[in-house]
């Protein structure tokens, strides 16, 4: 079936002449935040040479592109503290892209980080080599005398958002995407591998309208436990009765809505369905972004989420994992669909969060930054006798847990015409990381209080 | 200050310090124990159990009751000591539930002891009466009732699938568990397996537990000394005696412990033997036309402290098979024993 429909892609792009849109196919990076949202590994040409991206050194190259964010630094502990460094404690990262574009309608796109977490590990030890390939398919054909869009991305999805986010938001994936756009609506599939668990799987189907503004989701999550093996964990022994490969459906709307340039109104709503029995689902976010006398940047955000018991497509308490774990990944609110699913087995979970950052330009190269994330959760459940557990040793469920993530500092813009910077500042939110980023990890961040400063440019 | 007097200033707070069996709190987790019945006709009174929770300067019964006549098995409450009395219970033992893969976490455990009611006032007194059985007396690992002290402490040392492990169980039961059973009336107590206990053992795992004898002397010091009795390597002093009408000097010539002559037809006094030893046992060995050799051991513990020695002598007799004084057993019996 999948082979069908990809072959049928390629006869429409090789039946069509009509050139592709500047928008990039399936963005999740946030528009309404003022953290920093990175390239994707998809439709180089247009990222680069979009207004905001004219200082990239490789945008004139024709059918080429290429660019590259570099960044070099450390996240240490404050003098007098308890606080370990991470593991980024001294760092140099390369975040290198490339895109071949080939007859106008297929691009090869490439993208190697260059990682050095620690320099303290001895010549060369720690380098890591990330590598993610992907091929776009994009053209649009005329049918019916209007516009049809057909993309299908392979391998490397990068950063994925399945509507508003109450299920999976800006969580770097491989897989399969494809869609076709006619007359404002669009049809999409996507399937990716590993999202949460080392053995599930995903599939999404959004049929949507207006231009994305309306979007009906069915999707299946695949989930399976491997089979017991005593030598490299115990415990799977115990769940051998359990083991059985699962899927769970999920349907649902989704909806966003801008109004003018500063107000952003989503909802979402999703229903897991499963023996007979539904878990709902439900994301509200509104967002407030301005500039106010030329010189401050402004956004206001809140979210709503509830998350009822059974939610997750798991029985059981499962940690919920991801890589890889690099600093870009701190460019994200700590409020996401990944923070709940753990526990879902057990806990109806309600949320709200209120964001807020804040940039103000004091010279035209000084600038002061801040980053606050309020997050409160209520999590509960039925049963008279509850069970208790504890995430990350010391959130109680059930109960209230409350969390306040900051972000904070000072920029310096080394050139007047160009983004390159350094950067000092104080936060909470760093990333957690295993000795190799790839590391699949149960928790996104470490939450002491500890300093970092950066170089970074921008390529 | 001396170890001795250590020992003996916490022997003393803890014989001024018992109380009364009635005060406690919270609901009774009723156990199954199997009896080592064997052991229990030495008992010249009807034998009693007792639940014991011991702390360094206080000791607290919290059941005590008859057993029945009999009986091979016996259900015997277990319940934590008042919250109050708790805090002093110690040393709170650092223990891994149920499997190695859990990290360890502090626990309190009680001791249940068999014991002959010497006094007759129907209630356990640790230096008096004497104990004929214990649980997880001479054993390294064994299933036991433990009771966390902090089991929000406990579960917040657990990942999310550890926790997932922890309820699948004690059958999803917060605080009121106990592996193996699904009584919700059971309180705060949790019965670990031992480490190296198979996935099979713990999927079936046995829910009456056993208690041990043993010496009378060690199994008191085990409760004193918080299961930590360091003993040391047995002494054993041997000796042979020939009967007279025996080739005395040939049967001597052929060992190197010490060995003499006797007159057989005058019968070792056996029972002052008995009386001298903490055990005493005899036995027949395996003999040949000539001669019938007859051992008789002596054991004696002696502690000093947590540190006990066992001193054994061993005396063997060689008597006449043509013919045998009265006073051996040997021919329809080749074995006996005796637990004093």
């Amino acid at each position: 079936m999948k082979t069908h429909i990809f072959a049928l892609l390629l006869t429409a792009i090789c039946l069509s002449t009509t050139a592709m849109g500047n928008d990039i196919y399936e963005d999740a990076r946030d528009p309404w935040t003022l953290m920093d949202q990175g390239l994707l590994n998809r439709q180089l040409h247009e990222q680069i040479r979009s207004p905001e991206q004219q200082f990239r050194l490789g945008k004139s190259l024709k059918s080429f592109a290429v660019a590259a964010d570099g960044a070099t630094g450390g996240q240490q502990s404050l003098p007098g503290t308890e606080y370990d460094q991470t593991r980024f404690h001294g760092y140099f990262i390369l975040d290198t892209y490339s895109a071949l574009r080939l007859f106008e309608s297929m691009d090869i796109n490439v993208n190697l980080n260059f990682i050095n977490p620690s320099f303290c590990d001895g010549y060369h030890q720690s380098f890591q080599l990330l590598g993610g390939m992907s091929v776009h398919l994009h053209k649009t054909v005329r049918l019916f005398d209007k516009p049809l869009r057909l993309d299908a991305l392979i391998m490397d999805l990068d950063l994925v958002t399945i509507g508003e986010g109450l299920l999976i938001e800006q969580i770097p994936l491989e897989g399969f995407s494809f869609s076709a756009t006619w007359n404002h609506v669009s049809l999409s599939a996507h399937i990716a591998a590993r999202v949460f668990w080392n053995y599930d799987d995903f599939l999404a189907i959004p049929l949507s309208f207006f231009d994305g503004r309306l979007t009906f989701l069915a999707a299946f999550w695949y989930f399976t436990e491997p089979a017991g093996d005593t030598e490299s964990n115990a415990f799977d022994v115990f769940r051998a009765s359990n083991k059985v490969q699962e899927h769970f459906p999920y349907i649902g709307i989704s909806a966003h809505q801008n109004f003018g340039e500063h107000l952003h109104i989503a909802a979402e709503y999703l229903a897991r369905i499963k023996d007979r029995q539904m878990s709902n689902g439900v994301l509200l976010r509104s967002d407030i972004k301005a500039r106010i006398y030329s010189r401050v940047a402004l956004h206001l955000g809140y979210q709503f989420r509830f998350y009822e018991q059974h939610f997750a497509p798991s029985h059981e308490l499962s940690e919920v994992t991801t890589s890889p774990a690099l600093p870009e990944r701190e460019n994200m609110y700590a409020t996401n669909s990944f923070e709940y699913f753990a526990i879902s087995p057990w806990f109806h979970q309600l949320s709200h969060t209120v964001m807020t950052e804040v940039h103000m330009d004091i010279t035209r190269q000084f600038q002061l930054f801040y980053e606050l994330e309020y997050w409160v959760r209520w999590v509960t459940n039925n049963s008279n006798n509850p069970r208790v557990l504890y995430v990350s040793g010391y959130q109680k469920a059930p109960g209230i847990w409350h969390d306040i993530f900051y972000h904070a500092g000072l920029r310096y813009r080394l050139f007047r015409n160009a983004p390159h910077r350094a950067s000092i500042f104080i936060s909470n939110k760093w990333i957690a990381s295993d000795t190799e980023s790839t590391t699949p990890m149960p928790i996104r961040y470490i939450r002491d209080p500890l300093f970092g400063f950066e170089l970074e440019v921008f390529l | 200050m001396k170890p001795q007097w250590v020992y003996l200033l916490l022997m003393l707070l803890i014989a001024i310090s018992a109380c009364d069996v009635t005060d406690v709190d919270g609901s009774a987790l009723n156990v199954t124990f199997s009896l080592p019945t064997s052991d229990m006709t030495s008992s010249a009174n009807p034998p009693r159990y007792a639940v014991i929770w011991m702390g360094n300067s206080v000791w607290k019964v919290t059941a005590d009751g008859p057993i029945p006549s009999g009986a091979t098995q016996v259900n015997i409450p277990i319940q934590l000591p008042p919250r109050h009395l708790l805090e002093k219970v110690q040393p709170a033992e650092t223990l891994t539930y149920a499997y190695y893969y859990f990290p360890e976490a502090p626990m309190r455990r009680p001791r249940i002891v068999v014991y002959d009611d010497t006094n007759l006032n129907q209630q356990f007194d640790l230096l008096t009466d004497q104990i004929l059985a214990l649980d997880g007396f001479g054993q390294d690992y064994y299933a036991t009732i433990m009771a966390f002290l902090d089991l929000d402490q406990f579960l917040s040392s657990l990942s999310i699938e550890e926790t997932q492990v922890y309820y699948d169980w004690t059958f999803n039961k917060y605080s009121k568990v106990m592996f193996g059973v699904a009584d919700p009336d059971w309180s705060d107590f949790v019965m670990p397996l031992f480490e190296g206990s198979s996935e099979t053992e713990i999927a079936h795992v046995q829910p009456v537990l056993e208690l041990q004898a043993g010496n009378p002397l060690l199994m008191e010091k085990d409760i004193l000394c918080f299961r930590h009795v360091e003993e040391a390597h047995d002494s054993i002093y041997e000796q042979i005696w020939v009967d007279d009408t025996l080739d005395v000097e040939f049967i001597c010539s052929d060992t190197t412990v010490p060995c003499d002559g006797f007159d057989a037809s005058i019968a070792p006094d056996f029972e002052a033997m008995a009386a001298q030893s903490q055990v005493f046992s005899s036995s027949c060995g395996w003999g040949n036309p000539l001669y019938q050799p007859f051992g008789a051991s002596m054991g004696t513990v002696t502690c000093n402290g947590c540190h006990c020695e066992y001193t054994h002598h061993v005396i063997t007799y060689y008597l006449n098979a043509s013919a045998l004084p009265e006073w051996i057993p040997c021919g329809g019996q080749t074995l006996s024993s005796s637990l004093k």
